[in-house]
């Protein structure tokens, strides 16, 4: 497979085309979003949090295969996670998810999920 | 055009790249890069300073590559004044003609304007509380909408500042109309010219606008260095926009009095070698004829629309505008990054998402938009195979 075919691998074009989680929950705890200004990518985060875990989450991502697959299956990836793990999440760690190659000027596609879930921890570590 | 793409050597090096993303930046010609690097060898020493033989041979460089600039847009090369780029030259611009603004007046920008001819008058309008108007773009003539232009530019107008031609369109501005309305009003008038610059005869004089600004990179000249054009009658009468080195006539204890034009205006040490490379890229152009330069981006522009035209689930933004130089398109169903990235995996440099101009893209699409753009060294078979790649994004996405 050619690295263009690896990047938009079926996987990859079917969480573009039916998100995981993609919507809002009832009630969140949190939420917060994060946009690229140079493509104009835009996603939003909310989550349940309960007794330091994630109950639920969901998001609602508009932008390329890259970003919408990435935070798919980042928001899966906290599900029945304590924050305190997901602290340590890193930029390598959602690449990981992705298992795809990512170019250079594609990282901030592929990591825009991190940003909100960031100022989420942040929020929460401020109030405690 | 023949004989054009081997005078580019980063071309030479990519014998297979389709550059497309021209409206960004261009490549640069060996006659410039030659410029650039025999300057640095040979001639290099400070401007308007130095008694020896070499400040004397860089002087002369620089003074003549405003002349070079001036003859190419029709201008006096005293009113040619060198900055870093489109954006500086804005900026500048705003800071100046917005110090004595009162909060009644107004300025008016369009709907295309890239964030450069944006931005410094919205900061603008909100330190001094002013208003910004926008001519819209109507997607119905998919043309500016000159409907309410005697509205829009009134007494109140202090400055009327317009895109020549949309970076992100092609769409070429009605500015003849534009600075006649503005000129009956008394409001200054700007002209960002960086891409109609590329593509087309430009003269000062005919446009009659007040000032116009342009950046050097765009049109085959290295990174760094602009112009900035403004009528000499004003920049006599105007502040200089920095103060320092080279632009003092004489000091004394308790006077200044500025120095010439442009000097006045260009305080600091300048970007020679910029400037130098500048007027080599100018040099590039004329040569080549900047008549046979627009009639190649018309009759480009042309075979490629007709080419997109019958590529099913590709759409050409505002497809039946007069346009030059500027392809903005999308596949259905397929994100304008996503395009890019396949576009890639064939060797083809185009730009996607939002081109630094949100408020035109916007009016389009949340999803960015895809823009090839075409220079002097580009041809049919280039556009050919941005058909072939937007097959092949059709087949990988499967729409
Ligand atoms: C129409 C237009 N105006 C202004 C600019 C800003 O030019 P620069 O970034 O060189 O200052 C650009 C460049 O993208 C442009 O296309």
């Amino acid at each position: 497979m050619s690295d263009i075919e690896q990047m938009y691998k079926e996987v990859i074009l079917d969480l573009y085309r039916s998100p995981l989680h993609a919507g809002h929950l009832d009630h969140p705890s949190h939420e917060a979003s994060a946009s690229n200004p140079s493509c104009g990518d835009v996603c939003h985060i909310e989550l349940l949090v309960k007794n330091g875990k994630v109950i639920e989450a969901a998001h609602q991502t508009s932008g390329c295969a890259i970003s919408t697959a990435g935070v798919s299956l980042l928001v899966d990836h906290l599900i029945e996670k304590d924050i305190k793990e997901l602290e340590k999440l890193a930029d390598e760690d959602v690449l990981q998810m992705l298992g795809v190659p990512i170019t250079h000027n594609r990282l901030k596609c592929a990591l825009l999920g991190l940003r909100p879930l960031k100022e989420i921890i942040q929020t929460m570590n401020n109030v405690r | 055009m023949k004989n054009i793409r081997h005078q580019f050597p980063l071309l030479k090096n990519y014998k297979d790249l389709v550059y497309l993303d021209n409206a960004a930046t261009t490549q640069k010609p060996q006659s410039v890069i030659k410029t650039v690097t025999q300057f640095y060898q040979r001639q290099n020493a400070n401007v308007h300073r130095g008694a020896y033989k070499l400040s004397d041979t860089s002087s002369r460089l620089y003074l003549q590559a405003h002349k070079t600039i001036a003859d190419f847009i029709d201008a006096r090369e005293d009113e040619i004044i060198f900055n870093s780029g489109a954006t500086e030259g804005i900026n500048t611009l705003a800071y100046s003609l917005c110090k004595d603004i009162d909060s009644k007046s107004n300025v008016v920008i369009t709907q295309m304007e890239h964030h450069s001819n944006l931005i410094p008058w919205a900061e603008m309008a909100k330190r001094k509380g002013f208003g910004l108007r926008v001519i819209p773009f109507d997607h119905q003539s998919q043309a500016l909408d000159l409907d309410a232009l005697d509205t829009l530019i009134d007494e109140n107008t202090k400055v009327v500042s317009i895109i020549h031609v949309s970076n992100v369109l092609g769409v070429i501005s009605p500015v003849d109309a534009i600075i006649k309305r503005a000129r009956a009003v008394g409001a200054y008038t700007i002209i960002d010219a960086c891409q109609s610059v590329a593509h087309m005869p430009l003269s000062m004089k005919a446009l009659d606008c007040d000032f116009c600004v342009f950046s050097g990179h765009k049109i085959y000249g290295p990174t760094g260095i602009g112009v900035l054009y403004g009528k000499r009658a004003l920049l006599s009468k105007m502040d200089p926009f920095m103060y320092g080195g080279g632009m003092v006539g004489m000091l004394t204890d308790d006077s200044i009095a500025w120095n010439d034009l442009p000097m006045k205006f260009e305080a600091g040490t300048p970007n020679i070698a910029g400037a130098i490379g500048l007027a080599a890229a100018v040099e590039f152009l004329q040569e080549i004829g900047m008549d046979v330069v627009k009639e190649h981006s018309i009759s480009l522009t042309k075979y490629a629309v007709e080419a997109l035209g019958s590529v099913s689930g590709v759409r050409l933004y505002a497809s039946s505008a007069q346009r030059m130089g500027v392809l903005p398109l999308s596949v259905t169903g397929v994100h304008s990054h996503d395009v890019a990235s396949v576009f890639d995996s064939e060797n083809i440099a185009v730009r996607s998402g939002q081109h630094c101009a949100t408020p035109i893209v916007r009016s389009f699409t949340e999803e960015g938009i895809v823009r090839a753009s075409v220079a002097v060294y580009n041809d049919e078979k280039d556009i050919d195979r941005l058909i072939i790649a937007l097959e092949k994004v059709k087949k990988m996405f499967k729409v």
